[in-house]
């Protein structure tokens, strides 16, 4: 089956002109980068745009990825980045009033075959991590979960890990907090 | 100060465990948990968060199928714009782009008024580097200014610094991508450049 091959593998074929090696490893990873970027930009909407966007990045700079570090942390820096992107240019859209409609979030995912639980559960920690900053809403994806070290999520980010602790504590009590309001 | 640090030690131990990580010192853990009712209470609400956290967010079954189509169309919208682009690498443009420039040069400096005014419309899909970012209508209005652009502020690896750009409005450190700037905001950037 093509989607068992390995990253590595794919990598290697698309780089040796196999286009059809591109489209594999995006279906392969295209959950994966769609569930880091759904929480992050909280709506199912800008994930698809961003994992899009996820994807052709990736195809241009594929042939930079040396293997140094494993593909799926390049996959998180990319997704999280995009999804940043995204969400800092609707503030600068807001800050310059270019955009007075106000766009907000919205959760329009609408999979029939999902349950109504999961639904619940998944709109509610949704409506919460959306009042958090992005970068701590980032931080917390990533960590809680993603379950990535903080020495992985400083590596994405690019910034240290000392503040990355702090963030995430803060987010866990925010959240907790929230979550709590929801359930009394 | 030592109880700070090691309830942070702690926490991230906690962290650690919940992700099914082993953790060194995990008695030591247990001990300081039986001690310190705010680290009890942060584990209480890791594991409740735990749970609420374990919901994956999958592509809905219609955007399964098309996704990779989808991808695929924009990546090959993307190589028909760029391919039209090539043009601006050829040797015979890069000759003639290079006569402009020493031209323009001294027009410039035997000129004490030089035009100041720059469209960079005129060079249309000017290739910025080997990230491909590429500026359209987009009119920049002053020569130095571009200078500066370009040096020191726009072009960082073909990402645009917000920590340089925006020092004052953003509070972040994260890269973005100068491809989602419309001309509309790329001219406020300017004109809030011009102003500092």
């Amino acid at each position: 089956m093509a989607l068992e091959i390995s990253d590595n593998d794919l990598i290697k074929e698309f780089l040796g002109g196999d286009e059809q090696s591109f489209n594999v490893l995006v279906r392969k990873h295209q959950d994966f980068v769609y569930n880091i970027v759904r929480k992050i930009t909280g709506n199912h909407e800008d994930a698809i745009e961003v994992s899009q966007r996820v994807f052709v990045k990736l195809y241009d700079q594929l042939e930079t990825f040396s293997g140094g570090s494993a593909f799926t942390t390049w996959l998180y820096r990319i997704a999280t980045n995009e999804s940043l992107n995204l969400l800092r240019s609707r503030k600068v859209k807001r800050w310059l009033r270019l955009d007075e409609t106000g766009r907000e979030f919205r959760d329009q995912t609408s999979d029939p075959f999902e349950t109504v639980v999961e639904d619940e559960k998944r709109e509610q920690l949704d409506r919460v991590l959306r009042t958090l900053p992005d970068r701590q809403r980032t931080v917390f994806v990533l960590r809680m979960h993603e379950g990535l070290t903080y020495d992985e999520i400083a590596d994405i980010l690019g910034v240290t890990t000392g503040s990355l602790k702090a963030t995430f504590f803060h987010a866990v009590k925010k959240v907790t907090k929230a979550l709590e309001n929801i359930y009394e | 100060m030592s109880k700070q640090i090691t309830c942070e030690h702690i926490r991230e131990s906690l962290e650690e465990q919940l992700f099914g990580r082993s953790v060194p010192d995990s008695d030591r853990v247990k001990q300081h948990l039986e001690s310190c009712e705010s680290c009890r209470s942060y584990v209480t609400a890791l594991e409740k968060l735990n749970e609420v956290s374990g919901v994956e967010h999958t592509l809905p079954g219609y955007e399964q199928v098309r996704f990779s189509a989808r991808v695929r169309t924009r990546i090959e919208e993307k190589k028909a714009a760029r391919s039209k682009r090539t043009i601006f690498a050829r040797p015979a443009f890069q000759i003639a782009a290079m006569l402009i420039i020493i031209v323009s040069v001294v027009f410039y400096m035997s000129n004490t008024e030089p035009e100041p005014v720059f469209v960079l419309d005129e060079i249309e899909h000017e290739l910025i580097d080997s990230y491909t970012f590429y500026y359209d209508e987009m009119e920049l209005v002053d020569d130095d200014l571009i200078a500066d652009l370009y040096n020191d502020y726009l072009f960082g690896d073909g990402e645009l610094n917000y920590d340089v750009l925006f020092p004052v409005y953003f509070d972040t450190d994260f890269y973005y991508d100068i491809n989602q700037l419309t001309p509309e905001e790329i001219d406020y950037i300017i004109q809030r450049l011009e102003e500092v």
